[in-house]
């Protein structure tokens, strides 16, 4: 029952009910008393019509008071116990009454003081009749001809109040039995119109990693629901590719790391099948150590992405970065390859530009663009690095003079082991520009590139600079 | 005998191949899968070790282009990718084999050879001619008993006689699966090498097995 008032059904039906309660009792009790006063103060009238009439019967006649008799005091009120009476008094005795009261001494303003009009001297009675019904007496006192008359006129109130019973029996059945069949129907109503909400549920928890590509139905659905299973199923849209991006760098690592780990011990296992001659037995080991280094620089790589998806680049532990600086450091380090390679690095500086955020990992993202631009550069090439501002951005370039990037492979340089057809025979782990887009992005910057075949390659980072104060 | 290696990293195809030679196989090499797939829809091949994983057509492809053109030569998947479902994707679509790397050379060299075995339909290592006897798993011979020596050659045209014995082998199949594909070679090299095999086999037996069939090629047989 608490788990039934806890669901929505529950406090739709509780809701429905208290309110619907309130309202037909509220009504019910209103109906009655208005009926009630509708019937009273139309009697009341009668009651007035009436007294009228048997005042002006009264009359003196030679000096002597009369009751003149009427058509009109005939009939009812002259069975006994008829419920029409009337009773005149004069000087404390009784002058007149009606021969329905039988005993023409008995009390009919017995009962309970209703109401009195003072100027017209009239009161009313809730009270008795002869025949123990229920009666409404007017009272009226006047003075005629200079005698004090007192004049009642009473009805019964048996059949009206027998009516208003029936009404009072009538709201007392009817009320509670609407109650009970409104909040059935509501309770019925809001299961029916909840039931989706269970499929909706049902649908979702049937959904796993395992089949994350089913979807919720989503057409004839309710308005409302429509719109949930629409985000429900956007969310598993992103889940599911942040899903299988993360299944395939898995078995992209896999893959990556188990060959040369193949390249090692087919190496092992075909030299040391024999006695050789000392060079061959060099030339493995030769092989051996490059692939294990080549290794090395795939596990470093990974752990470092691995590091910067666990969000290591706090925001709130960024602090402000001088551009140039974290540029220059990323040159020294990659000096020597350049060397080697013989390739130029130019660096022009615009104007000093601070950003805000965490210095090491943005030379590391420097250093990562400065040895791709190094490593596929042409012989004797050159690398041209410029800061500056556009936008109230800061625009960090480093443009090659490499082989440049085919415009299928544009899209793809981002991925995380993508290596192209020209630089898969180089080292490399394919991850180096990877970590330099996670480290900007982690900075709120993007990594734009531009590149024609055959003369070089643009990477323009954009970073939100720090205010100046 | 003479396999394929397609295998997009080239220091291991390249051990590969030097591992296979010293096991007397011959072994052409291609490190992309269209190449790779030419190769083997146009010469013929005694086995093939294939990449999952490779620039171009992957080698789930090659092998599902080369089963639909009826080639039946064994293929061995050599794969990173080691989950079972990916092994079994592998042989339903016609591997005879699935190795993960890394692997053991030894073990990959005996896998390469049993399945070239169930594919001639010879389960056995032995193959036996009359009181011939070729163990192809320590690649040696045997006659009456005897050993006899044999260079990686000679050794590698007697295993593919042997292998398909009772038919005859021309000379052109013979360099096919005896030589590397890009090795120009006259073929009069193959009678050279039949000759050295007669002397060091039938030599001072009176039943001979090796015979010529001329303007056809070689036979091993017995003789009735």
């Amino acid at each position: 029952m608490k788990l039934f008032l806890k669901s929505i059904k529950g406090r739709l039906f509780l809701w429905i009910f208290i309110v619907v309660s309130l309202i037909l009792i509220t009504s019910g009790v209103l109906v009655y008393y208005e009926v009630k006063n509708v019937v009273v103060s139309s009697v009341d009238e009668v009651l007035h019509s009436d007294m009228q009439i048997f005042t002006g019967l009264l009359h003196v006649k030679r000096g002597k008071v009369e009751f003149e008799f009427s058509d009109i005091i005939s009939g009812d009120y002259t069975i006994p116990l008829s419920g029409h009476y009337y009773k005149i008094i004069i000087n404390n005795n009784v002058f007149a009454a009606s021969p329905s009261l039988v005993d023409n001494t008995y009390d009919i303003a017995s009962g309970r003081l209703e109401s009195f009009d003072q100027k017209n001297k009239i009161s009313i009675y809730a009270s008795k009749g002869p025949g123990n019904e229920p009666i409404r007496v007017m009272r009226q006192d006047l003075t005629m001809f200079g005698i004090p008359v007192t004049m009642f006129a009473a009805r019964s109130m048996a059949e009206s109040f027998s009516m208003l019973n029936r009404l009072m029996i009538f709201f007392i059945f009817s009320i509670p039995a609407t109650i009970i069949i409104i909040g059935i129907v509501s309770v019925l109503i809001a299961k029916r119109s909840l039931s989706p909400l269970d499929k909706f549920s049902s649908d979702i928890s049937n959904i796993t990693h395992r089949n994350l590509s089913n979807r919720i139905e989503t057409l004839g659905q309710s308005a409302e629901l429509q719109g949930l299973s629409e985000s429900f199923n956007q969310m598993l849209d992103r889940l599911e590719r942040a899903f299988e991006a993360e299944k395939r760098i898995v078995s992209d690592a896999s893959h990556e790391l188990k060959t040369p780990v193949a390249v090692i011990r087919s190496n092992c296992d075909v030299t040391l099948a024999k006695e050789r001659p000392a060079g061959e037995y060099i030339d493995a080991l030769q092989k051996i150590r490059n692939t294990s280094a080549h290794m090395g620089k795939i596990v470093t790589d990974m752990l470092l992405l691995a590091r910067l998806d666990s969000g290591s680049v706090a925001f709130a532990e960024f602090s402000p970065v001088k551009l140039s600086e974290c540029a220059n450091n990323a040159v020294a380090l990659v000096n020597v390859l350049a060397q080697d390679r013989g390739v130029e690095i130019n660096m022009s500086v615009d104007e000093e530009i601070w950003v805000n955020g965490n210095k090491e990992q943005l030379t590391e993202a420097f250093l990562n663009m400065l040895e791709n631009a190094v490593n596929y550069n042409k012989a004797n090439g050159s690398v041209d690095i410029h800061i500056t501002k556009a936008g109230g951005k800061a625009v960090l370039s480093f443009a090659d003079t490499g082989s440049g990037i085919s415009k299928a492979d544009l899209s793809r340089i981002f991925d995380r082991f993508f290596r192209s057809e020209e630089t898969r025979s180089k080292a490399g782990s394919g991850l180096g520009l990877s970590i330099a887009k996670t480290i900007i992005e982690a900075h709120s910057g993007e990594i734009k590139v531009k590149s024609q075949p055959g003369i070089g390659s643009i990477f323009t980072l954009i970073l939100p600079q720090l205010p100046e104060d | 005998m003479k396999i394929l290696i397609v295998e997009d990293e080239k220091d291991l195809a390249n051990i590969l191949k030097k591992g296979f030679e010293e096991h007397s196989f011959v072994a052409d090499i291609s490190n992309d899968g269209e190449e790779g797939l030419y190769m083997a829809e146009t010469y013929s091949y005694d086995a093939i070790i294939l990449d999952i994983m490779l620039p171009g057509i992957d080698g789930i492809e090659i092998l599902s282009q080369l089963r639909k053109k009826h080639i039946d030569v064994p293929v061995l998947m050599l794969t990173a990718k080691g989950e079972v479902k990916d092994r079994i994707a592998g042989l339903e679509k016609g591997a005879d084999d699935y190795i993960p790397k890394p692997f053991d050379f030894q073990e990959l060299v005996a896998r390469v050879k049993s399945a070239i075995r169930r594919n001639t339909g010879k389960p056995s290592p032995l193959i036996v001619i009359s009181n011939l006897v070729v163990d192809t798993n320590t690649h040696t011979a045997q006659r009456g008993g005897t050993d006899i020596p044999l260079s990686a050659k000679e050794y590698s045209i007697l295993e593919y006689l042997a292998s398909h014995k009772n038919r005859v082998i021309s000379r052109t199949e013979l360099i096919e699966h005896v030589y590397e594909t890009d090795f120009d070679l006259d073929s009069n090299v193959i009678d050279v090498y039949i000759n050295f095999l007669r002397n060091k086999i039938d030599k001072g037996f009176k039943n001979k097995l090796i015979h010529t069939v001329r303007g056809a090629g070689y036979i091993l047989k017995e003789t009735e």
